[in-house]
């Protein structure tokens, strides 16, 4: 059996990891510390916003321009559409709530200050809009003092958007309730039963205050194991559509899916690791301060570039790799030293995720496609193509 | 009587607090905003004198004084923590002895100290440090001795325009001045009667001496500021040497600030400085704080010095730290018109009184200066006494919303230097749109999300400024929290 190791466990390791073990190789997951999953809700991008910044509302169509890809020049339609399959039906088997269908444009979410962003895919909890200029009626629940909470941004921002209507409807505090919990704390305390039930009694009791009989929305505080259950529960006892709005970080969403993720991995036998990789060779990998080595077939690099800390700039301008201990000098451009490897290994392993050089998640919001993209290229790369093919079609046909 | 007084830094202030303690009736006006100049981009440092002992010995005495006094009537905003100057290892031993010379000579209080001690107190320095002495340096708190002063003024009955520019003088056909026209953000023209008009524009003196006479030599000098996230010193260390670039490390609230440079310039403003001006800078400080380049850097920042000097073959870093006051009537310009330029931020009180008694003498009334003896209200709300359950808006400063609601008026800039919040590590990453939030009740969206983008702006280019080790990492992270979680998309 092939020994994959993967230096990295944000959202490309986890995924490798995912797609690397289903077909058939021995995995180990060496990080440093927490990947990026625990900073965003997990709502995959494809391509959000144009070069020059204007929202993009049908991704498929900005992919099939050639001149427009900045990676994945190779990559059809027809690539894309195998792959997010693939993408979600291991979301599926994690064990999200998930449709195979795939979306047909991009929807918008709402950010904590209550600009609207667009985005491809989006967890089921996750409250979206068709449009960005919204004007489905909505209810929002106001759990009081929850810091980065959007209710009061998207209150003002919609005061004078009478094509909008919005609610705010506010709960009481639980007795359990302190002043500093955030938003991880509450889902820590809506995962007990007791919680729970609170919950319930609650939102039956601001069932009485909601005039308007849109979607019920709660910040993302719906705890981080029982979600779908008190989702369903609340939805139940209010009769109407339950859903979250993403907070600032820690991101509970985000941790949901990595929790589950990590829990389905370690059942199918992938070895979870803490280390800091500071050398990659043919052999393997080598840990900092003597922690020694690890012997593998194949090394995917999937450490996060600068945010990740796959990356450090040091105060001479030099830009170092922390995994491959290669060096480059800065150009200003975040993504020098990165687009090494992709796909085809080179003397330093497969890249993927936020390492690939060619995207900017942050200007052009295709961090998803991105990480699909690079670590479908690398699992192709290291488990052959008609391998891969085959999976890919079995996973195509099978029952959902 | 009413003085109008051109600009709210230290010495402006200073004169209006000066002015409204003899009982003349002041109006500042400000174009920007409390510490938008240089008053609010310097280092920081309480001088003791000696940094100017050798070379320009009467600033050297005048800060030597004035520091005692600033102890005194500033109480609560000055720091005495003390200062150090230290020979590195193989430098000029010539330039200590003419040094000490000069100190005896001056006066300035200074102790020899065993590098014993030294090493003790100060563990970060250069292991072959020679020789040191202890001076009474301290350090000021900027901001809040400006806000002191506003709330003082305003408390005598004076008045401080914000955000409104001194666009015209209007002489009357005797030459005294008569008036001058301001210009508010929105656009409005007014006209503000007046006896007297002192000129404190700080680096853009020479500008406004424009609008009624010829305008003046000066010899505007840029620095850079490198911050560091934490205080690493317990006292000022300066490098015993000429001055020169790179040579001085203050502390300064939970925060260290490197500096600075010293380079001739002919724009009153300082712009962001570059990255290889931060480079530069780190690189100086090799023979005092080897370890430099791994500390936890937080961003660059830069000023301007409103030099003075009527001599034009020097090069800035010798040009006078010592003020001037120009009587424009004696130089062909209106009567009741004075400017004052150069010095520093612990003489400010110094040129102040002379300012006012030059006006004074001008407007025919006597009254004395009060400023040496009176003691700077203190702000009403201090960050200590707050509540300890409290919930902080800001993590990294511990800025809660209560201090934010102590200032109902403030802008989201303003607000970060009255009560330091987005200053930390996260450079405002998590916070700016907590404590824009408070703001929205009574705030429109539109200007609320300017503000925001603003802050952000001034926020990220210091750090860019700045973009190494784990800073390099913070600017990183913000930038995704700012774009993919908040959505703050800006099209370049
Ligand atoms: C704030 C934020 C919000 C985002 N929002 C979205 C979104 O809404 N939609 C979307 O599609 N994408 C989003 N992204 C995702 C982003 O665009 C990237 O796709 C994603 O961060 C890339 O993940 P990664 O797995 O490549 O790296 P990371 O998640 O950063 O993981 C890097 C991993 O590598 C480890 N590591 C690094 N160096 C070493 C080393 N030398 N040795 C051992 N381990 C090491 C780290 O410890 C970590 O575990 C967001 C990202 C951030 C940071
Ligand atoms: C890098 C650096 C480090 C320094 N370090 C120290 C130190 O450690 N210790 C020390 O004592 N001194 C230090 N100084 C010097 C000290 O900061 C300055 O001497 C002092 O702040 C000057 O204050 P000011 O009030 O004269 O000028 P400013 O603070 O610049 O004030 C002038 C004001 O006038 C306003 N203005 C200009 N034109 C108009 C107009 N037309 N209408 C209305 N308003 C107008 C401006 O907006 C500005 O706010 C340093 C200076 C620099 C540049």
């Amino acid at each position: 059996m092939r020994h994959v190791v993967i230096v990295g466990q944000g959202p490309s390791g986890l995924l490798a990891a995912d797609w690397l073990s289903a077909l058939g190789a021995a995995v180990t997951i060496v990080a440093a510390s927490e990947g990026s999953l625990a900073l965003w809700s997990g709502s995959f991008d494809f391509r959000n916003y144009d070069q020059d910044g204007s929202m993009v509302t049908d991704p498929w169509q900005w992919w099939a321009e050639p001149s427009h890809r900045t990676f994945a020049q190779a990559w059809e339609l027809s690539d894309w559409k195998r792959w997010w399959t693939a993408l979600l039906r291991s979301f599926k088997d994690i064990g999200l709530i998930v449709d195979l269908t795939l979306p047909r444009e991009n929807r918008w979410i709402v950010a904590p200050t209550g600009r609207l962003r667009p985005t491809f895919w989006c967890p089921p909890w996750q409250w979206t809009l068709s449009s960005s200029e919204p004007n489905e009626p909505v209810t929002l629940v106001d759990v009081g003092s929850l810091l980065d909470t959007p209710i009061n941004w998207l209150k003002a921002r919609t005061r004078n958007e009478s094509a909008w209507l919005t609610e705010t409807v506010a709960l009481r505090r639980p007795d359990a309730w302190r002043r500093h919990w955030s938003g991880l704390a509450w889902a820590a305390f809506l995962d007990q039963p007791a919680g729970a039930d609170w919950l319930i009694t609650e939102s039956i009791q601001a069932r009485e205050h909601m005039r308007l009989s849109g979607a019920l929305v709660f910040p993302q505080v719906l705890g981080v194991a029982t979600t779908e259950r008190l989702i369903q529960r609340i939805s139940d006892a209010v009769d109407r559509p339950v859903f979250e709005y993403a907070l600032m970080p820690p991101a509970v969403g985000g941790i949901r899916i990595r929790e589950r993720w990590r829990k389905s991995l370690k059942s199918r036998g992938v070895l979870f690791r803490p280390g800091h990789v500071v050398e990659v060779t043919d052999s393997g990998v080598r840990l900092g301060e003597s922690a020694g080595r690890i012997a593998a077939d194949e090394v995917v690099i999937a450490t996060g570039g600068m945010v990740g800390g796959g990356l450090a700039l040091n105060h001479e301008g030099i830009l170092t790799n922390t995994a491959t201990g290669e060096r480059g000098f800065f150009s200003g451009e975040l993504n020098a030293l990165t687009s090494v490897g992709v796909g085809n290994r080179r003397s330093h392993g497969y890249v993927v995720g936020r390492m690939v050089g060619g995207s900017d998640p942050d200007r052009h919001g295709d961090g998803g496609a991105m990480n699909v993209w690079s670590v479908a290229t690398a699992v192709q790369a290291i488990m052959g193509e008609r391998a891969v093919n085959s999976w890919l079609s079995t996973r195509e046909e099978g029952p959902g | 009587m009413r003085v109008v007084v051109v600009g709210a830094g230290a010495t402006g202030l200073g004169i209006a607090w000066d002015l409204s303690l003899r009982g003349i009736k002041v109006t500042v006006v400000e174009q920007g905003d409390i510490a938008q100049g240089t008053s609010g981009r310097f280092h920081g440092l309480l001088h003791s004198g000696a940094r100017y002992a050798v070379r320009d010995p009467k600033a050297a005495r005048e800060c030597f004084e004035e520091n005692k006094i600033l102890r005194k009537i500033a109480v609560g905003s000055i720091e005495p923590t003390g200062g150090y100057f230290v020979e590195p290892e193989a430098s000029n031993s010539a330039y200590s002895q003419q040094w000490v010379q000069a100190m005896n000579r001056l006066g300035i209080t200074m102790r020899e100290t065993s590098l014993g001690e030294l090493r003790l107190r100060v563990p970060e320095l250069h292991p072959k440090i020679q020789r040191a002495y202890w001076v009474p340096d301290g350090v000021i708190n900027g901001f809040e001795l400006l806000f002191r002063m506003r709330q003082g003024i305003e408390m005598q009955g004076g008045t401080v325009r914000l955000f409104t520019r001194v666009s015209g003088v209007k002489v009357e056909p005797l030459g005294r001045v008569e008036g001058v026209e301001v210009q508010s953000r929105q656009g409005g023209t007014e006209w503000i009667a007046c006896d007297g008009l002192i000129n404190a524009a700080g680096p853009y003196a020479s500008e406004v001496a424009k609008l009624f006479s010829h305008p003046f030599p000066m010899r505007l000098s840029r620095g850079v500021m490198l911050v560091f996230a934490e205080r690493k010193v317990s006292a000022v260390i300066n490098r015993l040497a000429p001055p020169g670039d790179g040579d001085i490390l203050v502390p300064h609230h939970r925060i260290s600030i490197w500096g600075t440079s010293d380079e001739e310039t002919s724009d009153p403003e300082a712009g962001p400085p570059s990255i290889e001006e931060s480079r530069r800078l780190l690189s100086l400080a090799r023979d005092l704080f080897p370890e430099m380049h791994q500390w936890r850097v937080l961003r660059a920042f830069s000023g301007v010095r409103p030099l003075y000097q009527a001599e034009t073959s020097m090069d800035s870093r010798h040009v006078t730290r010592d003020f001037t006051i120009i009587d424009h009537a004696q130089m062909g310009g209106p009567e009741a018109v004075v400017s004052v330029v150069g010095g520093k931020w612990v003489t400010y009180r110094l040129m102040a009184e002379k300012a006012v008694d030059a006006m004074v003498a001008k407007l025919g009334i006597t009254a004395t200066c009060k400023t040496e003896d009176v003691l700077l209200p203190p702000l009403g709300e201090s960050r200590l006494e707050l509540r300890r359950d409290r919930v902080n808006l800001c993590e990294c400063e511990e800025v809660s919303g209560e201090e934010v609601a102590a200032w109902p008026e403030a802008s989201l800039g303003q607000l970060r230097t009255r009560t330091w919040f987005s200053m930390g590590p996260c450079q405002g990453t998590f916070c700016l749109h907590r404590v824009a939030e408070t703001r929205i009740a009574d705030g429109d969206v539109k200007t609320l999300d300017s503000e925001v983008m603003s802050l952000r702006r001034e926020r990220d280019r210091g750090m860019a400024a700045a973009l190494w080790g784990d800073n390099a990492r913070q600017w990183a992270l913000s930038r995704s929290i700012r774009s993919q979680v908040l959505a703050e998309v800006e099209s370049e």
